[in-house]
């Protein structure tokens, strides 16, 4: 029989670049003068530059990390850290500049927003272009605002939550993020509020040899309930883009976010995020996590569950193809009684792709009747790629239930010859057999997103398993 | 010192890359060892220096290459026995085995460690076993030190083609065991099988790096670790199953168990799954748990006390890897330390 073939994801439809066609754009290069130019150039305020001033300090004396892929590649000397595109943020589509409403068109955005959107934010480059919310939302007290004007309109809340559950001596990238964030998204949920509809941010970065710093700071308070969606995608370059954005999540008593997320960054790009959630008591997080692109990864999201009862699940699947290396996986620290922590992750390599699973589990002392279930499974569909599981765990109290099981291996010779035997061609069945494999996490999706998901894992075929 | 590095390094944050003992716990003053008792085993001289994958670090390899008070080739006649006993006379022993299990044989072999008093021993051991082809050998390895002394083992085994290893790692001893454990599947239709089980108690720690390699064709690797924690007793578990290029139809399976019999213990496990080979079968799993209420009301309600009903669930746990002994005085000797070894602790 011959071997099977699995063509790479058709990223045509991501891979359009437009002009570079700035309104500024900094120098490459990281340093305080760098860090100073950005804060004045969004007029901030003395405590927001005191932050970024000490976090460049912070960056500059941390090593890069002794473990994970190799980020040798990565010179912040020909990274521009800033770039402003032509246009000023709009809250209608009509208003934003034609070249940049037809990324957003070709991405699906509008659409998306039109049919079943309760807000979006859209930034391109280092600046958000595009805000919206419905009116009823804004009526009920809901914020969604990006990050930069929350800063200006509510800088009390912001500084008590901004890289607090994340603090800027985390690691490295943490530190960078913080001394030249810029753009992303700010939402409040105000009590016993369901928002019913997701909230989407996009980010899609155009400019060659740039970074992106996003920051999304999201608190959703007691009894209120929140879906918001991330999507990210960039064309491809030969030099090396940079995305190193953070997540700050804050569940309160009571309340659930679910937390999505569609990576599809190009293939020269260094993805390297940090996601927190502190979780307080009786809150659910609930993360959906889809990772196709970047030429390398460094994401594990993270729940801390500091409230009697609070739960964290995650739902996770990474695809890695030629020339990638997507080191992914979750932590979570279990801190009161009665907390669980679930966590399902799926991984695939083909084409000399590598994927790393990598997690750790903490439950404290204090983590009396939790409970922890880890499952993970490994899709190799050739013998030139890579899987690796390296899951920790540290148990403080005997009062908890702990598991974890992982599978590695490549789709079953039995399975494919049954369904072939029922009418499949070979391509058909592996097609199957590989949706199935990402059904847990598509089937968590908004329906529109599944469909890009399942877009993202589009498989041709020639011949079978050899 | 730091010791036992794992196999793929993680985030330092997690204190589990290497364990990190007191200079002062690793002795350099080496005097002679002599309470040593063979059966069995056809023991000759080494001068030549052993080399393995892995060990506990370089310091404790060279210092078993160089340094040790008992260095020799090892060949198993049948059930071979190899016992070390420490005593105010014999209080510090780095032994360096290089072991031959030769072609078409089947053979079987017990080490033993033990001391007849509290006092600190300090014990480094370099074991190399290499199993020729189509050789068969169970080899066990049981520690029974007082809860004082310092136990460091490497063990590196090499096993060629079609031959087969069941090995056991008994811990019941020592305030400090250090174990890394190194099995290379090196050629086709081989077979690697480690039972280890440890039963630790008060300011005992016990850091375990057990890795496995799988290079050959239709390989087979299982891994099973049971262990049970009392009082403030600390593990941490490395364990690696590496499918590498080349070890196609090859099979791994890896679980580690581990009882909190008290709220003190802290347990951390890092049980790894490399795989750069497509036509393999890997799966692992790790669990940590109290001993189930149910399980424990059922066996009460049958008449037995708290205390009997935990031991029976403890060594019911132990008893795939005891069934390896063939010596029934050393079995009862570990059932008895099983015994007094699980407290009822609230």
């Amino acid at each position: 029989m011959k071997k099977s073939s699995i063509k790479e994801i058709n990223s045509n439809i991501y891979d359009f670049k437009k002009e570079d066609n700035y309104e500024y754009k900094m120098n490459k290069g990281l340093n305080e003068e760098v860090v100073r130019e950005i804060s004045k150039l969004k007029n901030e305020e003395e405590w927001m530059l005191d932050i970024r001033l000490k976090a460049l300090k912070v960056y500059n004396e941390l090593s890069l990390p002794s473990w994970g892929p190799d980020l040798s590649e990565l010179n912040m000397d020909d990274i521009s850290s800033y770039v402003r595109p032509k246009v000023k943020k709009a809250h209608t589509w009509d208003d934003v500049p034609e070249d940049i409403k037809d990324t957003f068109d070709k991405l699906g955005i509008p659409e998306a927003e039109k049919g079943m959107l309760a807000g979006v934010g859209a930034q391109y480059d280092s600046e958000v272009v595009y805000h919206s919310i419905k009116e009823e939302l804004k009526e009920q007290g809901v914020i969604y605002t990006d990050m930069d004007e929350a800063v200006k309109l509510y800088p009390e809340i912001v500084k008590e939550y901004f890289m607090k559950v994340v603090p800027i001596t985390d690691h490295k990238f943490v530190a960078l993020h913080a001394a030249v964030w810029s753009g992303g998204s700010f939402v409040y949920v105000p009590k016993n509020t369901d928002v019913y509809m997701p909230l989407q941010s996009y980010f899609r970065l155009n400019s060659p040899e740039s970074g992106q710093f996003e920051h999304t700071l999201i608190i959703v308070d007691e009894n209120s309930s929140l879906h918001f969606i991330e999507g990210c995608s960039a064309p491809k370059y030969s030099k090396i883009n940079l995305h190193a954005g953070c997540v700050e999540l804050y569940v309160k008593k009571g309340a659930t976010l679910r937390y999505s997320t569609i990576e599809n960054w190009s293939k020269n790009m260094m993805n390297l995020n940090t996601k927190k959630a502190i979780v307080e008591e009786g809150g659910k997080i609930e993360w959906i996590s889809g990772s196709f692109g970047s030429h390398i990864s460094m994401l594990y999201p993270m729940s801390i569950l500091n409230g009697k009862g609070a739960v964290s699940e995650y739902t996770g699947i990474s695809f890695a193809g030629k020339n990638q290396n997507l080191d992914t996986g979750f932590k979570a620290v279990l801190n009161a009684p009665e907390t669980k922590a679930l966590v399902n992750s799926k991984s695939i390599s083909k084409n000399g792709g590598i994927t790393t699973y990598r997690s750790n589990i903490k439950v404290s002392k204090k983590a009396e009747n939790s409970k922890v279930s880890v499952n993970c499974d490994s899709l190799m569909l050739d013998d030139i790629s890579v899987s690796d599981t390296i899951p920790s765990n540290e148990i403080q109290t005997n009062k908890i239930e702990y598991s974890h099981e992982a599978k590695v291996g490549k789709i079953s010779d039995k399975t494919l010859f049954y369904l072939m035997s029922r009418g499949l061609s070979e391509e058909d069945a592996i097609a199957l057999i590989v949706r199935g494999f990402a059904y847990p996490i598509s089937k968590e999706l908004p329906l529109e997103y599944a469909v890009e998901m399942n877009n993202l894992i589009k498989l041709e075929l020639e011949g079978s398993i050899g | 010192m730091l010791l036992n590095k794992a196999v793929v390094n993680t985030s330092n944050n997690y204190g589990i890359n290497h364990i990190s003992l007191n200079d002062e716990l690793i002795k350099d003053n080496i005097s002679s060892f002599n309470n040593i008792t063979s059966n069995n085993l056809i023991i000759k001289g080494n001068d030549g220096i052993v080399n393995i994958k892995y060990g506990l670090n370089d310091y404790l390899t060279n210092q078993a290459n160089n340094n040790s008070n008992y260095k020799k080739n090892i060949n198993i006649k049948e059930d071979g026995v190899l016992s070390f006993t420490f005593d105010s006379e014999n209080n510090t022993l780095v032994e360096n085995l290089n072991i031959t299990i030769k072609e078409n044989t089947d053979v079987k072999l017990l080490i033993k460690y033990d001391s007849v008093d509290n006092k600190d021993y300090y014990h480094n051991g370099l074991i190399k076993i290499n199993l020729e082809k189509n050789s068969k050998a169970r080899i066990i390895i049981v520690n029974l030190l007082n809860n004082n002394s310092c136990n460091l083992l490497s063990i590196d085994n090499c096993i060629e083609k079609e031959a087969q290893l069941d090995f056991g790692i008994f811990t019941f001893g020592s305030k400090n065991n250090v174990i890394n454990y190194y099995s290379c599947l090196n050629a086709d239709n081989s077979i690697s099988n480690l039972n280890s089980i440890y039963l630790r108690g008060e300011n005992t720690l016990t850091d375990l790096n057990y890795i496995i390699d799988l290079y050959g064709k239709n390989t087979n690797a299982n891994m099973f670790v049971e262990g049970a924690l009392t009082n403030n007793a600390k593990k941490s578990f490395k364990g690696t199953l590496s499918f590498k290029k080349g070890s196609s139809s090859s099979f791994a399976s890896e679980s580690e168990n581990t009882c909190l019999l008290s709220d003190e213990a802290i347990s951390k496990s890092l049980p790894m799954m490399l795989c750069k080979e497509e036509k393999v079968m890997g799966n692992h799993s790790t669990s940590t748990f109290k001993i189930d209420n149910n399980k424990l009301y059922y066996i009460m309600s049958r008449g037995l006390s708290e205390q009997e009903a935990k031991v029976l669930i403890i060594k019911s746990k132990f008893e795939k890897a005891l069934n390896m002994i063939n010596d029934e005085e050393l079995r009862i000797k570990i059932e008895k330390i099983i015994d007094e070894g699980v407290n009822i602790y609230e």
